[in-house]
C-alpha cells in the first residue's frame, strides 16, 4: 500500500494537540489557488458569466413568483349592489282604484329585475316597463309600479314599513328580497289607500 | 404603649398601600404616546365577556382584536400601532358607565367599539360625549340612541355627535318581522312578551304597533322577569290565549327557555323575536324546542358577502375558541371604522396624530362622521344621526338544530 | 279561569322544588341558628353535579338509565360541599358572635358561585341539561313533562323518609333534642357535633335531588341558579314555620302556588290588570310572605327553634 503524499506516521506517536486545519478539508486552498492561476482575462469572462447566471435565475425566480393577473372581483350578490330609490306616489284620481308608484332602480354591477310583489292581498300590481327589466350597471333605470285596490278589507291603511318584494338576477345569483323603499313611501301609500278605501268606509253605516 | 405601636402600624401600613395605589393608577396614563414615529392608539371595547349574554360578546371582543391584528399586519396607519383595551360590562348599566369613565382616563384611547345592550349604551353615551371621545356600536338597536327620544312621532334629534353604530335599528328590525309574518306567514294573532328592558321592550312595542296596524291582533301581553327560570305560568297563559306565535322582546338566555316551555304546554307555536335570539346559544338551550323558531338580525347573511367570507376565513385561521355570532362582523367593521377615522386624522395631519389628547379625540370624532369604506357587512357609512346607512336586515328560523335564512330586506331610506 | 287546574299544578311543581332546598335551610337553622346562606350553592354544586355525571356517561345512554347515577353523584357534592362549609366555615365560629356565622355564609355563597363560574368548563352560560323527551303526560285538564315525575315522586318519599328518621329512629330523635336544648342534649350523651354534621349532610342531599329536578324542569344548569332558587326557599321555610321540617315544604307549596296563581290572575282582576303578569309574581309572592309574618310570626306551623337564652 502506498501512501503517495504523507509521510508514514511514526510507531509512537504522540496524541499531541489536534492537528489544526487551515482552510476548508482536503479541498481547501484549491480553489482560490486555481483562481489566481488563471489568466486575467479570463477571469474577468469568468466573473461576468457568473453574474449574468446568477441574474438570469433570478429573473426566471421573479417571473415564476409574480402574482397573477388579479382574479376578478366576484360581483357581489344582487342584494348588496342593488338600490331603489322612492320617488313619490301619484295620488289617485276620483273614483279610480289605482295609483301609480314611481320608484327608479339602480345597480352597481348590472343586474335585471325579475318580478316585483307585494304582500298584501287586497292589493295587486303590474310594472312598467314590463318585467324582466334589465338594469344597466349603474344607470339610474325609471320603474313604475301600478298599484290597483282589489279589496279594501284588511289592508292596512296605517302601515309603517311596507315593502316590495323585488326578484333580482344577476351574474352572481337570483335573489329575493324585501325592498323598504324609504322616505315618505308607508305614509304616501297609507294616504293613497286611505283615499281609495275610507271615502267607501265613511259612506257606510256604522264604523 | 401597646395602642401607640399599634396606630403607627396601622398608620404606615394605610399610607404604604395608599403610596401604592397611586403608583399604579399613575402607571396607567404615564405612557403618553406623544408625536413621532411608534405611537400606540387604544381602541377600546366594552361588551358583556361574561355572565349571560358572553357568548355574543366574546364574538364581539375576538372580531375587534382581528380588525386591530389585521390593521397592525397590514400597517394600515403609518407610524400607528393600534392596540385593543377590551372591559367587561356583564350587560349592566352601571358597570358599563364605570367602564366608560376608566376608558375616558386612559390618555391612550382614541375610541371605543361597544356595548352589546342598548341600555348599557344610553349609560355611557354621555360620559364619551363630554369627552369627545367617539363610540361605535356594533349592537345597540334602540333608536332613541341616534334620533333622540322623539324619534317615534318624527321628531329626530341626534342627542350625541361621538355616538355611531354600525346595526340597523329597532325601528326597522320590529316592523320588519311584523310585516312577513302577517303577510308571508299568514299568523294573525300574536302573544306579545318583553323583559321590560331598554332593548326588549323598545323592539316589542315596535313589532306591536306594525303588527295592529297591519290589522292582527295582540291577543295577550306579559312581561318576564330575565332572570327567571320557570315561565310556566307565562307559558300557560300563552296556551290559553290561542294565539299564532309569540313574539319575544329580550335577550337568549330568558327567550329560549320561554320558547322551549311555551312549546312543553302543547302549544306548538313559534316563538319570534330579535336580533339578541340569533345565536348558536338560542338553540343549545331550547334544543328541539328551538325548531321553527324565528329570530330577525341586522344585516344581510354574512354568507353572502365576499368581504364576510375573508372575515370568516381570517377569524377561522386565527384560531378563536367561540364563534363571532351575530356581531362579530359588526364589530369588525366598527374596529375597521376607528382605525380609518385615525388614519384621516394622521393623514391630515403630516403623518402624526396631535399631541393633545382631546384635541386627537375631538379631530378623530369628526373624522368618523366622513368614514367609507366596504367592510364585513357591506358599505359602512355614517348618516347625519350616527346611524349606518346599510340598512339590511333578515329573518333566520332555526331548521334541524341551525339558523337559516328565511328572507332579507334592505330598507331604502 | 279554565287553566285553573294547570296553573295549580304549576304552582305545585314549583313549591315542591321550593320546598326540597327549603329543607336545608330550615334543618340547619333550627339546630344551630344559622343562616346558611351558602345553600343556594350547594344546591347549584349538586345540579352541576349531576351534569358532570351525565357527560362521563357514554353517549347515547338512557337518561332514565343514567338518572340513578346521577342522583349519587349530585347527592355526593352537595353533602360534601355542605359538610364541608360546616366543617371549615362554620364550626370555628360556633362561638362567635352571632354576625360572624352570617357574613361567612354570605362570603361562601360569592366564593362558591364564582369557583363554579371560573373553574367548571363552559360555566360562564348556561350549560344544557339533559331532558326526558316525549309527550307531556295527560292527566285530566292537567298536563305535566316527563320530567316533572321525577320531582312528584322524589318530593313526597323524601318527605316520608325525612319524617320517618326524625322521629322512628335514634339519630332523628337525637337531632331533635339537639334542636331543642342542644346543652342537655350534650349532657344526656348526644354527639351534638354528629349531629350537626348529620343536619348539613341532610339539607344538601335534598338540594341536590331539588337540583336534578331543576335540570330536568328547565333543561339547563348555570352557576347563578341558586341564588335566585335559594332566595325564595329561605322565604319559604320562614313562610311555614323556620326550623320545623313539615312547614318548609308547606312554604314552598305555598310559595310557588302564590307566584303561579299572581301571574295568571291578579292581571283578571278589575283594576288591577298592569300588577299581574311575569314580572310583578315575586312582589304578591313577597307580599304574600309579609301579610302571614304578621298575622302569624311564627310561620304557617310554627317555628322550632331551640331557646337559646
Amino acid at each position: 500500500m502506498s501512501a503517495p503524499t504523507r509521510p508514514e506516521p511514526g510507531p509512537e506517536r504522540d496524541a499531541g494537540p489536534p492537528a489544526e486545519i487551515l482552510g476548508g478539508g482536503s479541498a481547501g486552498p484549491r480553489l482560490r489557488e486555481r483562481w489566481t492561476a488563471l489568466p486575467a482575462r479570463h477571469r474577468r469572462l469568468a466573473a461576468a458569466g457568473a453574474g449574468l447566471a446568477a441574474l438570469a435565475v433570478l429573473g426566471a425566480y421573479a417571473l415564476a413568483t409574480r402574482p397573477g393577473p388579479a382574479p376578478p372581483a366576484a360581483v357581489p350578490y344582487p342584494i348588496h349592489s342593488t338600490e331603489f330609490s322612492f320617488l313619490g306616489i301619484d295620488p289617485p284620481e276620483a273614483g279610480d282604484s289605482g295609483f301609480d308608484a314611481r320608484l327608479t332602480a339602480t345597480s352597481k354591477t348590472g343586474a335585471s329585475l325579475e318580478g316585483v310583489t307585494q304582500g298584501y292581498s287586497g292589493l295587486k300590481l303590474s310594472v312598467h316597463p314590463a318585467l324582466p327589466l334589465r338594469l344597466p350597471a349603474d344607470q339610474p333605470t325609471r320603474v313604475t309600479v301600478r298599484f290597483k285596490v282589489v279589496r279594501c278589507t284588511g289592508l292596512p291603511l296605517n302601515a309603517g314599513l311596507p315593502s316590495l318584494h323585488v326578484t333580482l338576477r344577476n351574474t352572481r345569483a337570483i335573489q329575493d328580497y324585501s325592498s323598504i323603499p324609504g322616505g315618505t313611501y308607508a305614509a304616501e301609500l297609507s294616504r293613497a289607500l286611505r283615499t281609495i278605501c275610507e271615502p267607501a268606509a265613511e259612506a257606510a253605516p256604522g264604523a | 404603649m401597646r395602642h401607640r405601636s399599634l396606630l403607627i402600624l396601622t398608620t404606615a401600613v394605610t399610607a404604604g398601600a395608599l403610596t401604592l395605589s397611586a403608583c399604579g393608577s399613575r402607571d396607567d396614563d404615564g405612557e403618553d404616546g406623544g408625536g413621532g414615529g411608534g405611537t400606540t392608539v387604544v381602541i377600546g371595547l366594552d361588551a358583556p365577556l361574561t355572565g349571560d349574554l358572553s357568548a355574543l360578546g366574546i364574538g364581539i371582543e375576538n372580531s375587534a382584536e382581528l380588525a386591530v391584528k389585521t390593521a397592525n399586519e397590514n400597517e394600515e396607519v403609518e407610524g400607528v400601532t393600534f392596540e385593543l383595551e377590551a372591559l367587561d360590562d356583564v350587560a349592566q348599566a352601571q358597570q358599563g358607565q364605570q367602564n366608560a369613565t376608566k376608558l375616558v382616563g386612559n390618555e391612550d384611547v382614541m375610541g371605543v367599539v361597544g356595548p352589546l345592550n342598548s341600555d348599557v349604551g344610553q349609560s355611557m353615551q354621555k360620559v364619551f360625549a363630554d369627552a369627545d371621545l367617539v363610540q361605535v356600536s356594533p349592537a345597540n338597536t334602540n333608536p332613541a340612541l341616534t334620533q333622540g327620544e322623539n324619534w317615534q312621532s318624527g321628531d329626530k334629534d341626534r342627542p350625541f355627535d361621538t355616538y355611531f353604530r354600525t346595526s340597523t335599528t329597532d325601528a326597522i328590525q320590529g316592523p320588519f318581522a311584523a310585516q312577513y309574518l302577517y303577510n308571508e306567514e299568514k299568523l294573525t294573532k300574536v302573544f306579545v312578551i318583553d323583559d321590560k328592558k331598554t332593548y326588549g321592550a323598545g323592539l316589542a312595542g315596535t313589532f306591536a304597533k306594525e303588527f295592529k296596524n297591519l290589522g292582527g291582533k295582540v291577543v295577550g301581553t306579559d312581561h318576564v322577569n330575565p332572570d327567571d327560570k320557570d315561565f310556566s305560568a307565562v307559558a300557560t297563559k300563552v296556551k290559553n290565549s290561542g294565539a299564532d306565535f309569540v313574539y319575544y322582546g329580550g335577550e337568549y338566555p330568558a327567550g329560549a327557555p320561554l320558547a322551549a316551555q311555551v312549546k312543553e304546554t302543547g302549544a306548538k307555536i313559534p316563538t319570534v323575536g330579535g336580533d339578541a335570539l340569533f345565536s348558536g346559544e338560542y338553540i343549545s338551550l331550547a334544543k328541539k324546542n328551538a325548531e321553527g323558531d324565528i329570530a330577525s338580525a341586522v344585516g344581510a347573511p354574512l354568507e353572502q358577502l365576499d368581504t364576510a367570507k375573508q372575515f370568516i376565513k381570517n377569524y377561522e385561521a386565527a384560531g378563536y375558541k367561540d364563534a363571532y355570532e351575530a356581531y362579530g362582523g359588526y364589530s369588525y367593521d366598527s374596529t375597521w371604522a376607528i382605525i380609518q377615522a385615525v388614519k384621516a386624522v394622521v393623514e391630515e395631519n403630516d403623518g402624526e396624530l396631535p399631541g393633545d389628547t382631546d384635541e386627537a379625540r375631538l379631530a378623530i370624532t369628526e373624522a368618523m362622521q366622513g368614514v367609507s369604506f366596504e367592510g364585513v357587512t357591506g358599505s359602512v357609512a355614517f348618516d347625519e344621526y350616527g346611524d349606518t346607512t346599510n340598512k339590511q336586515l333578515s329573518l333566520y328560523q332555526v331548521q334541524d338544530g341551525k339558523h337559516v335564512p328565511l328572507t332579507s330586506g334592505e330598507f331604502e331610506g | 279561569m279554565n287553566d285553573l287546574p294547570q296553573q295549580l299544578a304549576n304552582g305545585l311543581l314549583l313549591g315542591a322544588l321550593y320546598g326540597l332546598i327549603a329543607i336545608g335551610y330550615t334543618m340547619v337553622y333550627g339546630i344551630v341558628q344559622l343562616l346558611n346562606f351558602a345553600h343556594g350553592e350547594i344546591f347549584m354544586i349538586g345540579g352541576f353535579g349531576a351534569l358532570t355525571m351525565w357527560l362521563w356517561m357514554p353517549d347515547g345512554t338512557n337518561l332514565a338509565v343514567a338518572l340513578p347515577l346521577m342522583i349519587l353523584m349530585a347527592v355526593a357534592c352537595s353533602v360534601l360541599v355542605a359538610v364541608g362549609a360546616e366543617r371549615f366555615a362554620y364550626r370555628p365560629l360556633r362561638g362567635a358572635p352571632r354576625l360572624a356565622p352570617l357574613i361567612t355564609a354570605i362570603g361562601l355563597s360569592i366564593a362558591l358561585q364564582q369557583a363554579i363560574w371560573a373553574w367548571y368548563p363552559d360555566a360562564t352560560k348556561a350549560r344544557p341539561f339533559p331532558e326526558f323527551t316525549g309527550s307531556r303526560i295527560e292527566l285530566g285538564s292537567v298536563s305535566i313533562q316527563r320530567g316533572d315525575l321525577y320531582l312528584l315522586i322524589a318530593a313526597p318519599v323524601c318527605m316520608i323518609a325525612l319524617g320517618f328518621f326524625v322521629s322512628k329512629t335514634r339519630s332523628g330523635r337525637a337531632m331533635q333534642a339537639t334542636s331543642q336544648d342542644p346543652d342537655t342534649a350534650k349532657l344526656m350523651g348526644i354527639n351534638t357535633d354528629r349531629i350537626i354534621v348529620m343536619a348539613f349532610a341532610i339539607g344538601g342531599a335534598f338540594a341536590a335531588i331539588a337540583a336534578i329536578a331543576h335540570g330536568l324542569r328547565y333543561g339547563n344548569v348555570d352557576f347563578r341558579m341558586g341564588f335566585i332558587a335559594g332566595l325564595k326557599a329561605f322565604t319559604a321555610a320562614v313562610l311555614g314555620g323556620i326550623g320545623n321540617i313539615y312547614g318548609a315544604m308547606i312554604g314552598g307549596i305555598v310559595l310557588g302556588v302564590a307566584e303561579a296563581m299572581a301571574t295568571a290572575y291578579v292581571g283578571n282582576i278589575p283594576g288591577m290588570e298592569q300588577f299581574g303578569g311575569g314580572s310583578w309574581k315575586d312582589v304578591w309572592a313577597f307580599v304574600l310572605l309579609i301579610l302571614v309574618l304578621l298575622l302569624r310570626p311564627q310561620g304557617l306551623l310554627g317555628e322550632r327553634v331551640s331557646d337559646r337564652a
